[in-house]
């Protein structure tokens, strides 16, 4: 009797939020890698071992597909971690502009995915773009943005940069905020100018919001699919096919096994890259 | 007085950096929902002959039997949710 009264609630509180999680969340996924050995049809399976992962690795435009993925993910989430540490910086000195220039670095965050890229894509256009116009107003003769193989790719991870960097900026803004004053005043004390002030306070003492907008920028890159398919649907041939939207492609086209086991690959990679990625990085964090 | 002229050239040099890379898409997006079909397909920034704002919203919300309200009504229900 006393064992129940030194608890606060008994464990049978667990289980409505239990159930509905191993309902809706832990079954489709041994589901899904249960289905990823088989040839199904919705209505009907058969059991073929790592056939599907064979075919996904065998053809040519799923290899591309994972090469593209990573370096999407690398490129956006390098480009949002230099430039957000840059903006963050910046916009947490004093500057008369400082609100402004932090709601404006936000906004895009707002916009729906899809719309900015089907509104960029309009602006890349070869000729009649306006980013095309605009260089040419400088004398610059602007690139095939999505047309271009070796191009489209990088376009759509500088869209994927303008849309994502404020969000980036936010975090940093965050973390550099919570870096004590004393700190600085030190550092002042002493002698420090401004770069010291960025590159022996603020920069080892900003690593944990650095990691979180690498953790998430990386995976967010990873997983990337809407602004892709808003604006180039993968094309042109394969440039821009990232593996989602390979599976996706193969869902449509009804081979529902392979699609399984390209996103029982994705989260796989997503796992491979992101806990490691995330050990290494949380063992170098400082304390403030 | 050299450093507060420094700080103004840099605090104007961010804001020009804002209007190209933040307000000239945004103002290419609302100035082609204004124009009619022909104008808005050479996808440039030049004001519409005719403002048909109103007409083209009036367009997009009633077009697939009022599809946009239903989508409106459905994103909110999941945000809600």
């Amino acid at each position: 009797m006393t064992k129940l009264t030194e608890r606060h609630y008994t464990y049978w509180f667990l289980l409505p939020a239990g159930i509905i999680y191993f309902v809706f969340f832990l079954l489709p996924a041994f589901l899904s890698f249960f289905f990823s050995l088989t040839r199904w049809t919705l209505t009907d399976w058969e059991f073929i071992g790592l056939q599907n992962f064979i075919t996904f690795f065998k053809e040519d435009s799923l290899r591309i597909g994972f090469r593209n993925t990573l370096i999407y993910a690398v490129t956006t989430s390098g480009l949002k971690v230099i430039i957000g540490l840059l903006l963050g910086n910046a916009l947490c000195s004093n500057l008369k502009t400082r609100d402004y220039l932090r709601s404006v670095v936000f906004f895009p965050t707002l916009l729906s995915t899809i719309a900015v890229g089907v509104a960029f894509a309009k602006m890349m256009h070869p000729t009649r773009g306006i980013i095309n116009q605009g260089l040419a107003l400088l004398g610059i003769q602007g690139p095939d943005w999505l047309g271009n193989i070796k191009l489209a790719l990088f376009s759509v991870a500088l869209v994927d940069v303008w849309k994502g960097v404020g969000l980036a900026t936010v975090i940093y803004i965050a973390g550099i905020m919570s870096i004590p004053l004393e700190y600085y005043e030190a550092l002042q004390v002493d002698g420090g100018n401004n770069w010291h002030k960025f590159r022996y306070i603020t920069l080892p003492l900003v690593r944990p919001a650095m990691h979180s907008v690498i953790i998430l920028s990386f995976i967010g890159g990873l997983r990337s699919f809407d602004l892709i398919w808003a604006m180039t649907k993968g094309g042109p041939g394969f440039a821009t096919d990232v593996i989602a939207s390979i599976i996706y492609k193969q869902y449509q086209a009804g081979f529902y096994g392979l699609s399984t086991a390209g996103n029982v690959i994705l989260f796989i990679a997503v796992a491979l890259l992101g806990v490691p990625l995330y050990r290494f990085l949380t063992k170098r964090e400082v304390e403030l | 007085m050299s450093r507060s002229i420094r700080q103004f050239l840099g605090e104007a040099l961010g804001v020009l950096a804002t209007v190209v890379i933040f307000w000239i898409p945004f103002y290419f997006v609302i100035v082609n929902a204004m124009k009619n079909e022909t104008e808005a397909a050479a996808l440039n920034l030049s004001w519409p002959s005719e403002v048909r704002l109103v007409e083209n919203f009036k367009e997009a919300i009633t077009s697939g039997n009022h599809m946009l309200l239903r989508a409106f009504y459905n994103s909110i229900l999941i945000t809600l949710l």
